[in-house]
């Protein structure tokens, strides 16, 4: 194929992605609850004569599919329908706010392209070096950074503190009208956002970039260019930046639906007329039809952006500008076509279809076509199903048992826990599908499976049935599941030791890794002793005044904090100072020691005040964090006995670390004490002040982490799964499973996931399951790209081929084989997901989509910008949820980047 | 050996280099001495693992980070270029030893056409016009067997081979004095490999060039190479001409490696070397063939025999005379 069909291709597939983002733009509107014509009906702005024209010209009284029909007629000539809140044709008001946008994001992206890949060329070319530490932590900050809270903060300090940018919006109309006046009017208003956007993109660009090169770097042809004697800037820039530069242009051109959900947060922010800020107008007004078009502009103009990008890599890679074309596995379609015919399978898809349809059409009776379907295979394949089930059951046999305990006991603890899953999820899935106990009983369920709720819940049902539900609510607990796959996990970690052990240890001892696993600890302890921590119930209104800045500490405790602090700044400093002097350094065995010694010390403060509490999660996890501390010494009591001498010889730095734990023991001690002594001795303390309705911002913020951590948990466990499974089946059966998998993949990164996510939260009744679905939902795209790429690779291995021909079926290779394979791949992946799940959930709920009835870091940020914290200069309630956001994210993607370096095999070193 | 020192293009003296790892330090090279005369072709070969590449890395100043030369030196023309400094080790590079690498296949540049990697190579080098530098890379193009047409291509539109011969005509762009040709013929098939070889050979009758040529085959080196030098653990097992070497082996390493060679013609049998090459990060004492040798003596296992010269054949085993 030339580069004319080529070019034919790629337009093509931007038509069709047009296509699908206008049809999801049609079904999300009619998943509203009752039909838009009742809705425009209830709508006091618009007259009758506008209302008879939308329903003629979109056939709101006609059957669903001639409704279609209209639909993708008149949006693709240009009606776009008609706004409730603007009252006039959703077009007029569009266009104007997207040049504005584009005039937004432009600059600012160019900008900001430039200088990631400029940090990221740095970063990866002294790898593991001064630079590369400075250049990640400069891209994991800005990348963490949400770009609305970014905005926030600049218009604190720089509006409203310093009076250097204008505080009012821009408006073309105001201010001077000559050019230069003009000009000089815009920049000023413009300036802020324009940073706000170069920063938050930093990172992104630069992350790319640094893998993309680090890849590059470990080729055949750098040496060729190293023995060629050409200096380091000419290895870097003219052999390898090329090279570099075409994975990057293709990820920035995917990604540019990332860079303009970006720009809608801080349109919203600055209240600059773009077309995030019509966005946000057509959520506050639940304004659908503008919503609507919003959706499908913003889509047009990305598969537009996108289209221009993709033939710019053209130009970057003479492999594909001459000749070859990139072959996506193209399979052997009449193969496939064949097999598809065949008539079981014919019935397989027919069953799908018919409960897709169901699924959309008729949700209550879906149950029943389940069951019938379900019936129908076990029907027609009940021979292997029997065998499938008799094998199984075979190996819960008493030898089998017998011979797993003395050899396997892992193994053993897995297999039993396997049989309880199994079990309760046979009896959990029947309930759920077929709705025994009504939909009560799910819901519950759910929100005991994120640890918000008692479960089974109290339903008012006659004898017989309620024993009965209870039973099966016994056999289905959302904590046996739960336990059931902590322990199935840990006895699999636990049987490959040794492996483990290996990448722990490589996982820990890089300094990303350890900062990493601090900070998320930090933050999983806030989440769990939070009840001890929080001061104040942090629903409860009035604790004190409204909007009281924070009360200064007494000054016995700020004399215990300060003093806590010195010590540890000293330690620090002098750590420091002897390791630049090049002085002896202490052995790693005392450092480990004194970390064991820390850990045990937090265990106990942390254990002895969820005594006093009565506190029982909290003296568990208390054990638990001095029993790791614990055994950490225990591991290094052996070797410290025979490097105490070296003491002696490195006793400024021993010293120095002493000094560091000391202060850290001490710090945590009182920081405990202070935070939760003080309402009862000084009533009316507020550590960080109070918001609106006078609740205490701390107690806020140490609650908040929880919602915040159970959405990006349980919102990245539905996305791994989804996105894993994809991503092998896709990757080892390849075909038209893969082709498909991966034209669904580029419209997921084409249109952009943010914009979708806000748009449907604003549909779907405002709930933690909306966030967690619609998270989960729209993020694995990426992850299934990830993973599919791993599975090619793999898949071509001599040892598959060899397993395959010993007569291993498909799922056998993919579960033993190709699965373990990538499962480091996932593992890190998962974490960065995390990562990417707890900014889209914080996003949401700044854009007020977040379940009302919860308090986290988002809604924190949503009604401290909806109270005017930002002019009247509340900082107190908005810097501290803003910064905890920043510094979790960062801990995650420490955690994801230092696992990543380990389990990829791309960035291993040579 | 009576040569002047004039004729020496390239000695290595006493060369030792280790690699630092987690484990230990790794001992790759040591004791490693040897010359390479104008127009001489030398083939370098033992098992992998035995400091072959190492040697060469270490004259090409490619020594990866954790690879530190502990001693010995390399004279390039009298010269000691382990002294270099950084703009000298650029200025010497290709101009002086240049080298094909293992797998050329990736060894080209992906994004910059054949032509221009090699017209850069030339102006890196030498104050020449464009024009110029491209007449002398279309020349040599074309004396390694490639349609001149095909220069302005990308490498991935050639062929294995074709990219195996571009690697070639690359590396004597700047007329280096030594080229050192790293596995040139492995992962190619064998019509390939014998094009490559007929190239070489055709190099040697027309140039003065001074080959140092690494490969574990040794029907390569029997092929093309005067002299040549099998190495074991990291040292020096036996060196002399390639005549020498294949029909009157001395060292037991060497009669092992020749007889496990498998032959087309005869039906002789395989034979093999039992046991492992040796811990380099903990050598056994003494020569450190003794593990595996047929022939060993007290004496293998506690002093190490030095390389014994006798008519420029020189072997380290203190039995060369009794076997």
């Amino acid at each position: 194929m030339g580069l004319r069909g080529t070019v034919a291709k790629r337009i093509i597939q931007a038509v069709i992605t047009v296509w699908i983002a206008l049809s999801i733009d049609f079904v999300f509107f009619h998943l509203l609850p009752g039909n838009p014509a009742s809705l425009l009906a209830t709508n006091p702005n618009i007259g009758e004569l506008v209302q008879e024209r939308i329903i003629r010209e979109f056939g709101l009284d006609q059957p669903m599919h001639i409704q279609y029909g209209l639909f993708v007629i008149q949006f693709l000539s240009g009606n776009l329908g008609v706004s409730f809140h603007f009252m006039g044709p959703v077009q007029d008001v569009i266009f104007p706010r997207l040049m504005n946008t584009i005039l937004l994001v432009l600059p600012a992206t160019i900008v900001s392209i430039i200088t990631g890949i400029w940090i990221g060329k740095k970063s990866a070319w002294r790898r593991g070096e001064r630079e590369d530490v400075i250049g990640l932590l400069i891209s994991l900050v800005t990348y963490s950074i949400p770009s609305f809270w970014l905005s926030m903060f600049f218009i604190m300090i720089f509006s409203v503190n310093f009076h250097i940018f204008p505080l009012t919006p821009w408006n073309a109309a105001l201010g001077p009208q000559d050019p230069l006046g003009f000009t000089i009017n815009m920049i000023r208003h413009v300036m802020l956002p324009w940073t706000v956007l170069w920063i938050a993109l930093i990172g992104f660009f630069a992350l790319i970039m640094r893998s993309s090169l680090l890849d590059v770097l470990s080729e055949d042809y750098m040496i060729t260019a190293k023995a060629k004697g050409r200096t380091e800037d000419e290895q870097l820039n003219k052999e390898a930046v090329p090279n570099a530069m075409i994975p990057v242009a293709t990820v920035v051109a995917l990604n540019i639906g990332a860079t303009v959900s970006g720009a809608l947060q801080v349109e919203v922010v600055f209240t600059y007329p773009g077309i995030g800020r019509l966005l946000w107008d057509g959520i506050l007004y639940r304004d659908y039809p503008l919503l609507q078009a919003t959706f499908f502009i913003i889509s047009v103009v990305i598969i537009g952006a996108n289209l221009i990008a993709d033939f710019l890599y053209y130009v970057l890679d003479p492999r594909i500008r001459i000749g070859a074309e990139i072959v996506i596995s193209e399979g052997k379609d009449d193969s496939y076509l064949r097999s598809f015919l065949r008539p079981l399978r014919m019935l397989l898809f027919f069953l799908i279809l018919l409960n897709l349809g169901t699924m959309l059409a008729y949700p209550s009776y879906l149950g029943l076509t389940l069951g019938i379907s379900v019936l129908i295979f076990a029907l027609l394949k009940w021979k292997s199903i029997g065998q499938f089930i008799l094998v199984r059951l075979r190996s819960y046999s008493l030898s089998n048992l017998a011979f797993l305990w003395k050899y396997h006991r892992f193994r053993l603890i897995r297999h039993l826990t396997q049989l309880v899953l199994t079990i309760s999820l046979t009896v959990l899935v029947p309930v759920v599908l077929l709705n025994l106990f009504g939909t009560e009983w799910t819901l519950s369920w759910g929100r005991a499976f994120i640890g918000i709720d008692e479960f089974p819940p109290s339903i008012a049902l006659d004898g017989i049935s309620s024993t009965i539900m209870v039973i099966l609510s016994v056999i289905a607990h959302p904590y046996l599941i739960q336990a059931s796959v902590v322990l199935i996990l840990l006895s699999w970690v636990l049987g490959r030791r040794t492996k483990t052990e290996g990448m722990l240890r490589q996982y820990i001892s890089t300094p990303l890794g350890q900062a990493g696993t601090v900070l998320v600890a930090f933050f999983v302890c806030l989440a769990i002793y939070g009840d001890i921590i929080a001061p104040y119930d942090p629903e409860q209104h009035l604790t004190g005044l409204p909007y009281r800045r924070p009360s200064p500490l007494p000054f016995d405790q700020f004399l215990l904090l300060a003093l806590s602090v010195g010590v540890l700044i000293i330690g620090i400093a002098t750590y420091t100072l002897v390791h630049i002097k090049k002085k002896t350094k202490t052995p790693s065995v005392f450092n480990r020691t004194l970390l064991g010694i820390v850990i045990v010390s937090i265990g106990i403060i942390l254990g002895y005040h969820s005594i006093v509490e009565n506190h029982i999660p909290g003296m568990i996890t208390s054990s638990f964090v001095a029993l790791v501390g614990s055994y950490i010494l225990g591991r290094v009591l052996q070797p410290l006995r025979t490097h105490l001498g070296d003491l002696r010889t490195s006793y400024l730095s021993s010293l120095s670390a002493c000094l560091i734990a000391v202060g850290l023991v001490f710090f945590v001690a009182s920081a405990m004490l202070v935070v939760t002594g003080n309402p009862t001795t000084y009533p009316g303390f507020h550590i960080l002040g109070t918001d609106q309705l006078g609740r205490d911002t701390f107690s806020q913020l140490v609650i908040g982490v929880r919602i915040t951590l159970v959405i990006g948990l349980v919102a990245t466990i539905i996305t791994m799964s989804i996105g894993s499974l994809t991503g092998l089946i896709a990757g080892y059966y390849g075909g038209l499973a893969d082709s498909l998998l991966m034209r669904l993949t580029d419209v997921f990164f084409v249109i952009p996931a943010l914009v979708i996510m806000i748009i449907l939260a604003a549909i779907l009744p405002p709930s933690v399951y909306t966030l967690i679905f619609v998270i989960g939902i729209f993020s694995w795209p990426s992850t299934a790209r990830i993973v599919r790429g791993q599975v090619l690779t793999i898949k071509e291995r001599t040892y598959i081929e060899r397993v395959r021909s010993v007569g291993g079926s498909d799922a056998y290779i993919m579960g033993k084989h190709i699965l373990p394979a990538v499962a480091p791949l996932i593992v890190a992946n998962t974490v960065l997901v995390t990562a990417y799940a707890i900014l889209s959930e914080v996003v949401l709920d700044f854009f007020g989509l977040g379940d009302p009835s919860m308090i986290s870091w988002g809604t924190m940020l949503y009604q401290a910008f909806g109270a005017g914290a930002m002019s009247s200069n509340l900082w107190w309630l908005v810097f501290p949820p803003g910064i905890a956001v920043v510094v979790l994210l960062m801990g995650v993607s420490m955690v994801g980047y230092a696992m990543d370096e380990i389990a990829n095999p791309r960035l291993r070193r040579r | 050996m009576t040569e002047s020192q004039s004729e020496v293009v390239m000695e290595i003296k006493e060369l030792g280099i280790s690699y630092i790892t987690k484990q230990g330090k790794v001992r790759a090279a040591e004791d490693v001495s040897f010359k390479i005369h104008y127009g001489e072709f030398v083939g370098l070969s033992g098992e992998s693992g035995c400091g072959k590449t190492t040697t060469a890395l270490a004259v090409m100043h490619l020594l990866p980070k954790e690879g530190i030369i502990e001693g010995g030196e390399i004279f390039f023309k009298g010269r000691n270029i382990l002294e270099y400094t950084d703009d000298e080790v650029l200025e010497y590079l290709w101009r002086d030893v240049s080298m094909i690498f293992q797998g050329a296949m990736n060894a080209l540049n992906p994004v910059h056409k054949v032509i221009d990697q090699m017209t850069t190579a030339i102006r890196i080098h030498e104050d020449v016009s464009e024009e110029e530098a491209m007449e002398r890379s279309l020349e040599l193009i074309d004396s390694v067997g490639i349609d001149v047409s095909r220069a302005d291509g990308y490498p991935h539109e050639m062929s294995g081979g074709m990219k195996q011969r571009l690697m070639i005509a690359l590396a004597l762009v700047c007329h280096p004095a030594l080229v050192i040709a790293d596995e040139p013929t492995t992962a190619l098939d064998v019509m390939v490999q014998a094009q490559i070889l007929e190239l070489l050979n055709q190099l040697r009758e027309r140039t003065s060039l001074s080959l140092l040529l690494i490969t574990h085959d040794l029907s390569v080196i029997a092929e093309t190479c005067d002299n040549a030098i099998i190495m074991y653990a990291g040292r020096i097992a036996e060196m002399g001409t390639t005549k020498k070497i294949f029909s009157e082996p001395e060292h037991p390493y060497t009669m092992k490696l020749i007889s496990s060679f498998p032959s087309v013609l005869t039906e002789k049998g395989i034979d093999f070397i039992p046991g492992n090459p040796p811990d380099l990060i903990n050598p056994p004492s003494g020569c450190r063939y003794h593990e595996r040798c047929d022939y060993v003596i007290d004496r293998c296992r506690h002093e190490v025999p030095p390389l014994e010269d006798e008519q420029g054949h020189r072997v380290a085993c203190w039995r060369r005379h009794d076997i």
